[in-house]
């Protein structure tokens, strides 16, 4: 394929929206919503990794499961590989599971304690209907090996493993079925740093493998450096701003990206000296939203505007946007 | 039968709990006895050789008439004319003095014309749970050599009716208890997965019926039907699946939404599936722990009806119905501590063996 030609479209989200109904009285009437995510779009090309990153409670995670579908959207689009799955039932969607998987936070949760690790590396290839028999051994062992582990292995369960050894069994569950999109909803935040590293390389040699979209889902600014292409900094259940990773992180625009990137630790003592952006305040509770820019509660630059109307999300001429009244000429 | 290596390991734990692998092997000596407990306490022989011939009167019904007797009704082999004509090869003569001509073939100086030796071999204990003891005295009779546990107020032997009671107890409590368990952990395994409304229809459902008086409606429908083991079995299903509902509904609730759940259904795999391969499975410790109650409870719920006199029709070997007696016959001690030790033996047997298998259940669980 060559330069000009843009890789195959794997996901195309639109406006996807998630809203929980806060219910009160003896009635459970309907009173109010979170809007954990609130309007988001992107695209995601094959080979490409999407991170979001935002502070917890942005909606990340809610985003990352709605998209999966493990959570109905309240509304919005959701494409993947040009099929829309963002309203389709549940029979409908399990044979598209096949194209999409997940791979969770925490190691320690996200296996089942009752099933050896090779069971379940297994349970998509059988779900699947894609190998049995000795075909499925022989394709549980090629996994083992491919994200580092011993098909010996395969008969241990998984509180006998480390949690990277337990996070390499869940990529291995989830690649088993070949997809292309893997959501990655913090793959690492629960691991040691080290260890970390180890992950997101093999992720990484994984993807270049298989050809697969990743969208990855993190707090974590230095892991995002890693492994993304593009990033999408989300605040409030909205993104503030979406760019590659080079704009993103040398060429900041929104307050709340330059404040992000800002609070990432250096490991250089020397370099400790510059400026500082300290935000005050919390998250404002996503079932009250702040009116205008979600932002201007919190940020230092705010104006009358930023108060009162909503800044769209506006594309820049390299692709870059932001969510900004006071970005100009970006 | 190969057991998975999670199976393995769990009976290696079981095993290791010492307690509870020595009570599982004594309640299955046990319950496997009882189980021939027609061939232990009968008052009818095991195996008859009358002139030659081999006749198993467990299993066959014979009149008298085969033996030589008079009448075509069944042959009641513990009367002394019945013994003498099969000892004896059907002489007429046992008509007069059956006891003394049973002696004379025993000292082997009995003779006569058409004399052919017979024998019958007989269970250990010679008297079924509704066997009338032939014994002098008012009943009930003490303990003798005759009567291991001494006699009921009917002159009943007290150690037929315990076998046959505990057999009795014993299998419809497995039958109560297993058919009870599969409807309930169905039950609260649908709400606890599912959740909303039909959680919500279902536990109101719920209350409603665990709040009927379970014991009315089984007297009650005793009155109208007549009473029978089947219909008992019934009604007690009927009111012993409520049990377990609450604590798997607990455990699915709780369960629905751990990561291993989600990660399953990210999968795509089947809501059943996830229901009873991923969700039942770790849910089975909190279900085990209830069913030693649920167990206990049901040989409990028998116990008291047959008590209260409202429970299997009242031939029927019972050791509520025991109880009773011993209640009544206070001067007759050992109808009281028959029964007590037959439940306390009993209740604790079972309630170690679910002990240990909760805890060979546990995956974290590690033993020296």
């Amino acid at each position: 394929m060559t330069a000009h030609q843009p890789e195959p479209l794997r996901l195309h989200v639109r406006d996807l929206k998630k809203h929980y109904p806060i219910r009160t009285g003896v009635f459970s009437r309907v009173t109010n919503h979170v809007r954990a995510v609130d309007g988001i779009s992107f695209d995601l090309r094959a080979g490409e990794t999407l991170a979001i990153v935002g502070e917890s409670g942005c909606g990340k995670s809610t985003a990352g499961q709605t998209i999966l579908r493990l959570l109905r959207p309240t509304s919005g689009l959701i494409e993947l590989s040009g099929e829309d799955i963002s309203d389709c039932g549940e029979r409908t969607l399990r044979p598209l599971r096949q194209k999409m998987q997940m791979i969770f936070q925490d190691p320690y949760a996200s296996l089942n304690p009752r099933k050896t690790i090779g069971a379940a590396v297994a349970e998509p290839l059988t779900t699947h209907r894609i190998a049995s028999g000795s075909e499925l051994t022989d394709r549980v062992e090629q996994l083992f090996e491919k994200v580092g582990l011993r098909p010996e292995q395969m008969s241990g369960y998984p509180h006998q493993f480390s949690g990277g050894q337990r996070q390499r069994v869940a990529i291995a569950r989830a690649i088993a079925v070949q997809p292309s999109l893997v959501i990655c909803d913090e793959p690492v935040s629960a691991l040691d740093i080290s260890i970390q590293a180890q992950i997101i390389n093999l992720m990484m040699d994984i993807q270049a493998d298989i050809d697969l979209s990743l969208l990855f889902i993190s707090h974590d600014l230095a892991v995002v450096e890693l492994i993304a292409d593009r990033i999408a900094v989300m605040y409030l259940g909205v993104f503030a701003e979406v760019g590659t990773k080079e704009e993103i992180f040398r060429n900041p625009q929104h307050p709340y990206t330059k404040a992000l990137l800002s609070a990432v630790p250096l490991p250089d003592p020397k370099l400790r000296s510059r400026e500082k952006i300290v935000l005050a305040g919390d998250v404002p509770s996503p079932s009250n939203p702040p009116s205008g820019c979600r932002f201007h509660t919190r940020c230092p630059l705010a104006k009358d505007k930023c108060r009162n109307i909503v800044p769209p999300l506006r594309t820049g001429k390299t692709g870059h946007a932001v969510a900004c009244h006071l970005v100009e000429g970006f | 039968m190969a057991l998975s290596p999670l199976n393995q390991r769990r009976w290696r734990n079981f095993r290791r709990n010492g307690r509870a692998y020595w009570s599982l092997i004594l309640f299955s000596v046990i319950f496997g006895f009882s189980l021939f407990a027609e061939f232990i306490a009968n008052d009818k022989p095991i195996l008859v050789n009358y002139r030659g011939d081999y006749y198993t009167p467990i299993f066959k019904f014979y009149p008298e008439t085969a033996f030589g007797g008079d009448f075509r009704t069944e042959a009641i082999y513990s009367d002394p004319e019945v013994k003498c004509l099969i000892d004896s090869g059907g002489l007429e003569v046992c008509f007069d003095d059956p006891e003394g001509i049973i002696d004379e073939i025993k000292a082997g100086t009995f003779e006569a014309e058409g004399f052919e030796r017979g024998w019958a071999i007989w269970p250990p204990i010679p008297y079924s749970f509704n066997t009338s003891v032939d014994r002098p005295g008012a009943a009930p009779l003490p303990p003798n050599g005759q009567n291991l546990l001494g006699t009921d107020d009917t002159k009943r032997d007290v150690l037929a009716r315990v076998i046959y009671g505990f057999r009795l107890s014993i299998l419809f409590t497995l039958l109560v208890t297993g058919v009870a368990s599969l409807i309930g952990i169905f039950a609260g395994a649908l709400q606890g997965f599912f959740g909303g409304w039909l959680d919500l229809v279902f536990q109101r459902i719920i209350e409603i019926w665990s709040a009927t008086p379970s014991l009315y409606v089984i007297i009650i429908m005793f009155a109208i039907l007549g009473r029978s083991f089947w219909l008992l079995v019934a009604l007690m299903i009927l009111f012993s699946w409520t049990g377990l509902v609450g604590v798997v509904r607990a455990e699915f609730l709780r369960a629905r939404n751990l990561e291993y759940v989600r990660a399953a259904k990210a999968l795509g795999v089947s809501n059943m599936t996830i229901m009873f391969r991923h969700m039942l499975p770790n849910a089975m410790v909190a279900t085990l722990t209830f069913l030693p109650f649920i167990v206990t409870g049901t040989i409990g719920g028998l116990a008291s009806l047959d008590f209260l006199g409202f429970g299997l029709p009242s031939s029927s070997p019972s050791l509520g119905e025991l109880t009773l007696q011993a209640k009544q016959n206070l001067q007759a001690p050992w109808l009281g501590f028959t029964a007590f030790f037959t439940f306390a033996i009993m209740l604790s047997l079972l309630v170690f063996i679910f002990e240990g298998v909760r805890d060979a259940f546990d995956p974290r669980k590690t033993f020296s």
